[in-house]
């Protein structure tokens, strides 16, 4: 399991031989700068359960996503049953025998069950009667017990997944795509949903399941394949893993090794060796400054997503969260930022109650948020650079002159920033999204520093950044903690986590699972955490 | 994760202009699409037989050839760049407000009661309540939509289109049942008292003085919107409402107040036609006023130094087509067809410069 | 004729070009566009329908040149909100200010500055055989002209298709979630087109039924917002046929009340039962929004591979 491949070098398990359903080489695809996949490819086995997984950005669902035709690739094949073919469409994809349950339902709420399975399947006006009874056949065949005829928003989120798996039966897949299926799952409806796989299995069909969480993969899974960086780095047997491997080659170990000329080239220890005897920072006698007892935030499908979190940060401590995605990770840091409702518990930032405020108070009182998606939540994008500086401190007594925004004040304070902060912009006039991601990033954390935070929030603040701008982030957050503030910095980089963290709580489905003080970051305990696998268990 | 750019930015105000090269590059569009809607609409009058080049001339010198076609253009104008400020403030919220006429409705209205129950007052007093009284309706009707937007979250298009209607009825029934004037000829109330009209500069024919009020407001929303947070604020919550609300701008609540704004100076609008123009509420005073607010607040693309300019130049081609069907015999209408050929043009050369810009980062 | 039955029919009347013009609404809407250019496809659909009937001599030739031309409009606003993705409202605008524009443009070219104002002759009206001699009923629902009967079969025939069919069923699909919609390879851009499309044809035969049943003559008032108002019915009618037509008979009823208020001696003031349809609009957006639900995608493009939901 040490084994670290190459890319695409050997598989430690090739398909078994016989007839290959699906196979994709050379997929590459950007999105802007943005490159999505480089270079991917896949292979699937019939009648297996295939696991894809890997961090948020990896590519995982944008690999498939080109599968089924929602994204076109710049380059790349992508063959079926040996044959190549084109995939234009979803339609084209449907035709192939290729389904796919999309993360997010894609259904129309106000529709009937039927209705929902069958839209798209013919322009023909016939009943659907007959169409009922197929797929009442179609879910007890698999267990997937839905009824038919209810309406669909009626139903509960595992059942109206159920409905996305009949969509795809109902249209005849081989080759089934789910894109993290169980996210909004009970423990229950995750084990009747893999009974269901493990029969959909049986009849020949091939399953791709793309989850962040291991324990679920390692349940029903065959295979196991590890995206990053946009290619699939290795494949396994499931026989030959367990759950702190998968989770080592997802964020740690492999990654550690890999990134060991890259953590040389940053002037970084590498990961478990030297980062744990660095000398510990003394924080153990400072002031608390940010409390948070039991939070309980619901996401945005109205699901409980963080259930009783307690936490404390001290002032110069930097508090890791670590954990695979989807664990409540992005509302602990929009609660934390004021911006998501909180449903009950408190969060104090020095000792002021800020729960249920609007989130101008929480700015006020020192809090500061590096959001995760840094495009969709962090600039204006068609603003510019100056005004997006400007946000939030726009009613500032510093920028203010005769109750006027003091621009001239307002660009001078700009242009220091942008020199001070190294953003390279064509100027100060330039729209914030015309700015590559590492400047893009610069600029949200120069404004988050600016404001002298007490508090900072930071979600996987390095993504998608190269190795100057990667440094650059670590280095503003050192300078933060070292000038008093309460830092949480929320990542799926156990790399980045250990480099920085004086301690570490892990997070598993919106709870804290463990924690581990400075000195005591052993990968696979952590991996173990994260897979869900309790400590006092 | 990458947004892919939205080739259109409609809603979105551009930044403050700083240096000449953004100002340059920005005006562009703006010259094409003037030249293009000119040739397009150039073209058809050629085929339909008329005179293109004197048409385009009368249009354009209208304006400046008589005193009385300066007044008549500075006259229109007040009324349109209050119509286009009131579209185009909510619509840098995203938000649509087609209640212009309604707000102007029920703004001349009031102003005409106020005008005719205190009519002796002296103009000290009563002018300044004349027009309050118009501001306040105006509010007023445009806070009922706002109301119904942030509480109940009915669309905004929807509720101010509607209002628009029950505001013809109730300048209706102050024409016909509470301030009738039959001695009119057309549906309308009494005269106001004569402190109630706005005083004439210069002339004759001259301006009356709703234009200095025009003037100040257009400077204000400049100043308001380029140099205070609130301002700041509301073009911040048109560009991205989630880094917006992030950043403890309350999204909802600068949608509600700048619709409120908005209907305060169309209310403004027409309490100044009242006491400038006409001298009391008439039915269908509104005349197409709702329309060129829009078409002047969306080739301005809401940003709130280009209001007056286009106002001004909507005005020009306004007063110039009526002279231009006189002496060329070009129809009317033909104006309002350059009109929507230039805001056409102008989303056009959004779409190409969006789709060069897209060629660039790839 | 009773003086009842000449209320109903008159209401049977007026109920044509609000229900056809929210028609046309609704089936761009219910796949995701939303039109506002019905005030001015509207005028442009008169003053077509009109000139057509009066240059031609045929009335039938005026209604399908003016369901042309307002199909040309759908169409470009279909494919500016899908190929081009610009702003539906603000196209839609554009296109209002347009469609006005060439309306009374055509209008002055045909016939000129001045002069007296030519006339075509209305619809007949045309008796169904047996139907018509029902008592009550058969004069105020079978004795009526042919776009009578034209716009309750629209209103039935889209009832069946939207609400009874697959092709219906994948329609709505397209307005409701577009991206589920795509996913399943209906195809989105296609279906917001033809239905943009189709709904321009109805607007504009809802306008040119004005001059050919109303006025004989085109003049530039002569929709009087009955445009805007169809988007407020379409509301109303909570975006599904059977509703939006029983709130076109109500609209169309208030009006012709209204009109009896005050040439005759009723109680209420006209003002009041005219504004009786847009208040019980905005009532019903308010109270009972769960019933008058809107396509969950109205007003906003689709674009396959934005990254942002």
């Amino acid at each position: 399991m040490t084994t670290a491949e190459q890319p695409r070098a050997g598989d430690g398990a090739s398909a078994p031989a016989g007839r290959v359903p699906l196979s994709m080489s050379g997929v590459t695809k950007s999105f802007g700068a943005v490159k999505a996949l480089v270079d991917a490819d896949f292979e699937l086995a019939a009648g297996e359960v295939h696991g894809l997984v890997g961090g948020n950005g990896a590519g995982k669902t944008t690999l498939m996503n080109v599968l089924y035709g929602l994204y076109r690739p710049d380059a790349g094949t992508i063959r079926v049953d040996g044959q190549e073919v084109h995939v234009r469409s979803p339609r084209d994809a449907i035709g192939l025998g290729i389904g796919m349950v999309h993360q997010h339902l894609l259904q129309v709420p106000a529709y009937t069950v039927v209705e929902n399975v069958v839209v798209g399947t013919s322009g023909g006006s016939g009943g659907l009667r007959g169409a009922s009874r197929r797929i009442a056949e179609l879910s007890d065949r698999f267990g997937l017990s839905v009824d038919p005829r209810a309406r669909t928003d009626r139903l509960s989120v595992g059942a109206r997944q159920r409905v996305e798996i009949l969509k795809v039966l109902y249209r005849g897949a081989r080759i089934v795509v789910l894109d993290e299926p169980t996210t909004n799952l009970t423990p229950q409806e995750v084990d009747a949903l893999f009974a269901s796989l493990r029969e959909i299995v049986a009849e020949g069909t091939s399953v791709v399941f793309i989850s962040h969480k291991v324990r679920e993969v390692l349940a029903i899974c065959d295979r196991i394949s590890v995206m990053r960086d946009g290619r699939r780095l290795t494949t396994v047997r499931r026989e030959e893993t367990d759950a702190a491997g998968v989770a080592g080659l997802m964020v740690g170990e492999l990654a550690a090794e890999q990134s060991t000329e890259v953590a040389a080239a940053l002037g970084l220890t590498p990961v478990g060796a030297a980062a744990s005897d660095a000398p510990e920072h003394p924080v153990a006698g400072s002031a608390v400054r940010l409390t948070v007892s039991g939070l309980e935030v619901d996401n945005d499908h109205g699901v409980p997503a963080l259930d009783g979190l307690e936490i404390a940060v001290r002032s110069g401590e930097v508090l890791g969260v670590a954990g695979v995605a989807g664990n409540g990770q992005v509302e602990l840091a929009e609660a934390l930022a004021g911006v998501r409702p909180v449903r009950s518990g408190s969060v104090t930032v020095d000792g002021t109650e800020l729960a249920g405020r609007p989130t101008q108070r929480w700015l006020s009182a020192g809090v500061a948020y590096v959001p995760e998606d840094r495009h969709r939540d962090g600039i204006l994008g068609a603003a510019s650079v100056t005004d997006n500086l400007l946000l939030g401190s726009q009613r500032s007594s510093a920028f203010r002159r005769a109750g006027l925004i003091d621009w001239r004040g307002v660009r001078e304070h700009a242009r220091r920033t942008i020199d001070r902060y190294s953003i390279r912009t064509p100027g100060p006039d330039a729209p914030a999204a015309n700015l590559s991601g590492g400047n893009i990033q610069r600029l949200v954390l120069a404004r988050a520093f600016e404001r002298e935070p007490s508090v900072l929030v930071l979600q996987n603040p390095t993504r998608g950044l190269d190795l100057r701008s990667t440094r650059f982030v670590y280095d503003r957050v050192e300078e933060a903690r070292d000038r008093g503030c309460a830092v949480v910095l929320i990542s799926e980089d156990l790399d980045e986590l250990s480099l920085l963290a004086d301690r570490m709580v892990v997070l598993y489905s919106g709870q804290v699972v463990g924690e581990r003080a400075r000195g005591d970051f052993d990968a696979y305990a952590l991996g173990r955490l994260m897979a869900g696998v309790r400590e006092d268990a | 994760m990458s947004t892919p750019t939205v080739p259109v930015q409609t809603d979105a105000p551009p930044v403050p202009l700083h240096g000449g090269l953004r100002l340059l590059r920005n005006l562009v569009p703006y010259v094409l699409a003037l030249v293009l809607a000119f040739l397009v609409s150039g073209v058809v009058m050629a085929v339909l037989g008329y005179d293109a080049v004197g048409a385009f001339t009368t249009i354009l010198s209208t304006s400046f050839k008589t005193t009385f076609g300066f007044t008549e253009t500075l006259t229109k104008w007040v009324t349109v760049v209050l119509l286009a400020l009131a579209f185009t403030i909510p619509l840098a919220v995203g938000r649509f407000n087609i209640g212009g006429e309604g707000q102007l409705l029920v703004g001349g209205t009031a102003a005409a009661g106020v005008g005719i129950v205190y009519a002796d007052l002296p103009a000290a007093l009563l002018l300044p309540m004349v027009l309050l009284a118009g501001v306040l309706a105006g509010l007023v009707w445009a806070g009922i939509a706002a109301l119904l937007m942030s509480r109940f979250g009915v669309n905004e298009i929807l509720s101010t289109v509607l209002l628009n209607f029950v505001s013809f009825q109730v300048l209706d029934y102050a024409a016909t049942e509470v301030w009738a004037d039959p001695a009119a000829g057309v549906a309308a109330t009494q005269t106001v008292g004569e402190s109630a009209e706005l005083p004439v500069l210069g002339g004759p024919p001259g301006v009356h003085a709703g234009i200095l009020l025009a003037v100040a407001v257009s400077l204000a929303s400049i100043v308001v919107t380029r140099r205070t947070a609130a301002g700041f604020e509301l073009r911040a919550a048109g560009t991205n409402p989630r880094a917006a609300a992030i950043n403890g701008i309350r999204v909802g609540r600068v949608a509600v107040v700048a619709l409120v704004v908005g209907g305060a100076l169309a209310g403004l609008a027409g309490a100044i036609e009242v006491s400038g123009v006409h001298g009391r509420a008439i039915e269908g005073m509104q005349a197409n006023y709702l329309l060129l607010g829009i078409i002047v607040g969306l080739i301005a693309r809401g940003n709130a130094l280009w209001v007056p300019v286009v106002a001004f130049g909507i005005s020009i081609l306004e007063v110039g087509a009526s002279s231009m069907q006189r002496t060329v015999g070009v129809p009317a209408e033909m104006v309002l067809i350059i009109e929507a050929l230039i805001l056409i043009f102008l989303l056009l050369s959004d779409v190409i410069a969006g789709r060069i810009a897209r060629r660039a980062v790839a | 004729m009773t003086e009842f039955e000449t209320l109903a029919q008159l209401t049977v009347i007026a109920t044509v070009p609000y229900l056809l013009a929210s028609l046309g609404t609704m089936l761009g809407g219910l796949a995701g566009v939303f039109s506002v250019s019905q005030e001015g496809v509207m005028v442009l659909g008169a003053s077509v329908g009109f000139l057509v009937s009066y240059g031609v001599g045929s009335n039938t030739v005026g209604i399908l040149c003016a369901a042309g031309v307002g199909a040309v409009f759908g169409l470009v606003l279909g494919w500016a909100t899908t190929s081009l993705r610009l702003d539906q409202f603000v196209i839609g605008l554009a296109l209002f200010f347009a469609a006005t524009g060439l309306a009374g443009l055509l209008f002055r070219v045909v016939v000129g500055q001045s002069g007296a104002q030519p006339l075509i002759e209305t619809l007949p009206r045309l008796e169904i055989p047996l139907l018509s001699e029902i008592p009550v009923l058969g004069t105020v629902l079978f004795s009526n002209n042919l776009l009578v009967y034209f716009a309750a079969l629209v209103a039935v025939g889209l009832y069946f298709f939207l609400y009874r069919t697959r092709a219906g069923l994948d329609l709505r699909a397209v307005g409701e979630n577009p991206k589920a919609a795509d996913s399943l390879g209906i195809p989105v851009a296609r279906t917001r087109i033809w239905t943009a499309t189709a709904g321009g044809a109805l607007m504009a035969v809802a306008g040119a039924y004005l001059p050919m049943v109303y006025t004989g003559t085109f003049t530039e008032g002569i929709v009087g917002g009955r445009g805007w108002l169809a988007i407020a019915l379409t509301f109303f009618g909570g975006w599904r046929p059977q509703f939006i037509a029983a709130g076109a008979l109500f609209f169309a009823a208030m009006d012709v009340i209204a009109l009896r208020a005050e040439v005759g001696n009723v109680a209420i003031p006209s003002q009041v039962l005219l504004v009786v349809p847009y208040v019980a609009t905005l009532l019903v957006m308010i109270f009972a929004f769960r019933w008058a639900r809107v396509p969950a995608f109205l007003g906003r493009n689709y674009d396959r591979e934005s990254r942002t939901a």
